[in-house]
This record gives C-alpha cells, sequence and structure tokens, in this order.
C-alpha cells in the first residue's frame, strides 16, 4: 500500500484550529451538552418564579442570569479566549517549525520538521481526532501534532482515514461520529 | 582550545520512570509556582484556621454557640493535616499521568547534551530541543529537569545516575551556564525531601 505523504507549513488558522481540537478532545460532547442542559434548568427555574408567584424575585434573576451565561456565553467566551491564546502562542513560535511532513504508513506514521523525526507506530499514539478542519495526532496527553485537512486531497484524506480507523480502532475519533452530542 | 573544551558533549543511556517524571513535575511546578509548595499551602490553611478561631468569642456574643466558628476552624486544620500528608502524591500526579499516557516516555534514550542543546534519541524517534525553549531548569538531588517547553514534551529529564561518574557535575556546569539565572537547585535537604 502506497503511503500518504502530507507537506505544509504551518499557519496561524491552523494553530487556531489545532488548539480548537485539543479542546474538543478534552472536553467530550457529553460534558458540553451537561453544561447547555444546567443552563437550562437554571432558566426553567427562573421562570418558575413568576409563572408560580414565587416570592424568590432575587434568586430567580441570579438563575436566569447563570442560565444565560452556561447557554449561550460560555463557549463563545472559551472559544474567543482559546483563539486569542493560540495566536499569541502561534506569534510566540510555540508551534515549533512551520514546515512538516507527515507520512501516514501501514504500520506507522511518520513525522519530520527541522527538530523533530519520529516514525511512532499506530499503537503507541495516545489518540486521534479528526473533525471538518483538521487532522489531530497526539503522542501523550497533552503532546498533539495537527495536519490541517486542506494539505490532504480527497483521496488521501480517504485513505489516511481509513488506516487511521484501521489501526488505532476506537483511539480515533471523528467529530461527525458523535454529531448528536455537540 | 578553549572552544573545544565549551562545545564538550556528554552523551549517556538512560530510561526514565513514573517516579522521575513525578519529581521533575513537581520540582518544576513548585519552583515556578511557589505559592504550590507544601508549606505554603499548609500555613495558608492554618491561617485562615487561626482567623476562624479567633472569631470564637465573636460567635459566643451573637449565636451564644462557638460551632460557627469552631466549625470551619476545624476543618481547616484538618485541610492542613491533609496537605501536610498527601501533598508529595497529589503534586506530581499530572505529570504522572501524562508518563502513563504517553508509552513513548518509558522508552530507553541516548541523550546528548551539548552547550545550547540536547539531541534525544530513542527506538522511534530523535528530537533536538534547545535550551532557550524551556523557561526553567531544576535540579534535585536526583536528577535535572529542565521545564515548560511550550512545543513538544514540557520536560526534558537527565537522571544523575544515568550520568558516567564525574558527569554529573560537568551536567550540572553545563546546565548552570545555559540557563544563567533560570537554573535553580532545591532540595537541599537531600533524598528525603524529593525521593518519597
Amino acid at each position: 500500500m502506497e503511503p500518504v505523504t502530507v507537506s505544509f507549513a504551518f499557519t496561524e488558522e491552523d494553530a487556531v484550529r489545532q488548539r480548537e481540537a485539543q479542546a474538543a478532545l478534552a472536553l467530550p460532547g457529553p460534558y458540553r451538552f451537561s453544561a447547555a442542559a444546567l443552563g437550562a434548568l437554571f432558566l426553567l427555574l427562573a421562570a418558575a418564579v413568576p409563572a408560580f408567584r414565587l416570592p424568590y424575585r432575587w434568586g430567580g434573576a441570579m438563575a436566569a442570569a447563570c442560565g444565560v451565561f452556561l447557554l449561550f456565553l460560555l463557549r463563545p467566551m472559551l472559544r474567543a479566549m482559546l483563539r486569542r491564546g493560540a495566536a499569541e502562542d502561534f506569534a510566540a513560535g510555540r508551534f515549533g517549525p512551520a514546515a512538516q511532513t507527515v507520512r501516514f504508513l501501514p504500520d506507522a506514521v511518520e513525522f519530520r520538521d527541522e527538530r523533530y523525526e519520529g516514525r511512532i507506530p499506530y499503537g503507541m499514539l495516545h489518540a486521534a481526532y479528526e473533525d471538518e478542519k483538521t487532522l489531530l495526532l497526539c503522542l501523550g496527553e497533552s503532546e498533539c501534532r495537527a495536519v490541517p485537512l486542506r494539505a490532504m486531497d480527497g483521496e488521501d484524506r480517504r485513505r489516511a482515514e481509513a488506516l487511521l480507523k484501521d489501526r488505532m480502532g476506537r483511539k480515533f475519533l471523528q467529530e461527525g461520529a458523535r454529531e448528536w452530542t455537540k | 582550545m578553549a572552544e573545544r573544551e565549551r562545545d564538550r558533549k556528554i552523551e549517556f543511556a538512560q530510561t526514565l520512570t513514573e517516579r522521575d517524571y513525578r519529581e521533575a513535575g513537581r520540582a518544576a511546578e513548585e519552583t515556578a509556582h511557589p505559592s504550590r509548595r507544601r508549606w505554603v499551602r499548609v500555613c495558608a490553611c492554618l491561617t485562615a484556621a487561626g482567623f476562624s478561631a479567633s472569631l470564637i468569642p465573636a460567635s459566643l456574643r451573637a449565636f451564644r454557640t462557638a460551632l460557627p466558628a469552631l466549625l470551619p476552624a476545624a476543618a481547616l486544620a484538618l485541610l492542613a493535616l491533609g496537605v501536610w500528608a498527601f501533598h508529595a502524591e497529589i503534586a506530581g500526579g499530572r505529570a504522572g499521568r501524562r508518563f502513563r499516557a504517553c508509552p513513548l516516555l518509558a522508552l530507553p534514550q541516548r541523550v546528548t547534551l551539548g552547550r545550547d542543546r540536547a539531541v534525544i534519541r530513542s527506538e522511534y524517534e530523535k528530537s533536538v530541543r534547545y535550551w532557550t525553549e524551556f523557561p526553567l531548569c531544576v535540579e534535585t538531588p536526583r536528577l535535572f529537569a529542565a521545564a515548560g517547553g511550550q512545543w513538544g514534551r514540557a520536560l526534558l529529564i537527565v537522571r544523575k545516575d544515568s550520568l558516567p561518574g564525574g558527569d554529573a557535575a560537568e551536567a550540572e556546569k553545563l546546565l548552570a551556564g545555559a540557563f544563567g539565572r533560570r537554573y535553580c537547585k532545591i532540595g537541599k535537604r537531600g533524598e528525603r525531601r524529593w525521593n518519597r
């Protein structure tokens, strides 16, 4: 089987996408869903105060504020902070060398840049994650390498996905695979 | 001749364990953030307990019982005891978790320390880490740990017992020179403090 080779220069937008994917991997759908469900519960409690003519006006107002924050503000706020942090880290050179090559071989994935060379068997990868823009390959809990999907054509992407699915099994997560939790 | 001496490299082989990683993680964390040291946290808890206890007379006057002030004081004193007893377990926990999550860290590696960089080779990878990448280097009685690397691995650990005879002093000189004021030697009381 021919290896899939991807060469790319890492940009600020890629850095932001990598951080977003890392955050999604670290905070899976059920947690995000729980925050939204808690927000909805707070809003229901706030609505119950005038509906049942309860005397807890200040409590109702606090519950409404918490509900709006959890349901509508928390995720955009976290995303904005994450984007800003990633852009600053990219400007400070904390995403490593720009030019990188990643090869998906039948038994291992190969990374190459000016300061790192690795040929890591699929079984030794901690996790792999894919959303619509980025493929994340994690060597450890906080050590991830991102492959921008715009650097791969449709055929290469299908072959790389097939390899990861086959070799990594449940350690390969695709955002579309749990669409209902988003 | 002087240039050759300056460019001398130290080569050795080592295999890291979870204990090394936990110790290095804890040493780096407590050096970078002094407020996370055990005695600082214990003192904070005891201060809060003392403050709460000082409110006992006021509590007696207001509520005719000492419980509202006594209970938080007792809880904070217990917390101080817990922090004193379990701090070593908790503080290195994050680094230990990272070690367990990455099987590559436990592989035997061959390290070359140079004046400006370290080259680490293992069965599956080779990486070059410049000292300027790390904001801090900590020396404990058992190891050196360059910490805080933002790209790749956050910790670069050199075990002293892996260095051939005499090279520990050489490595100390090299790292102290490379890191300058960012180099920190801790654990003056020796093995007892850092190796639990």
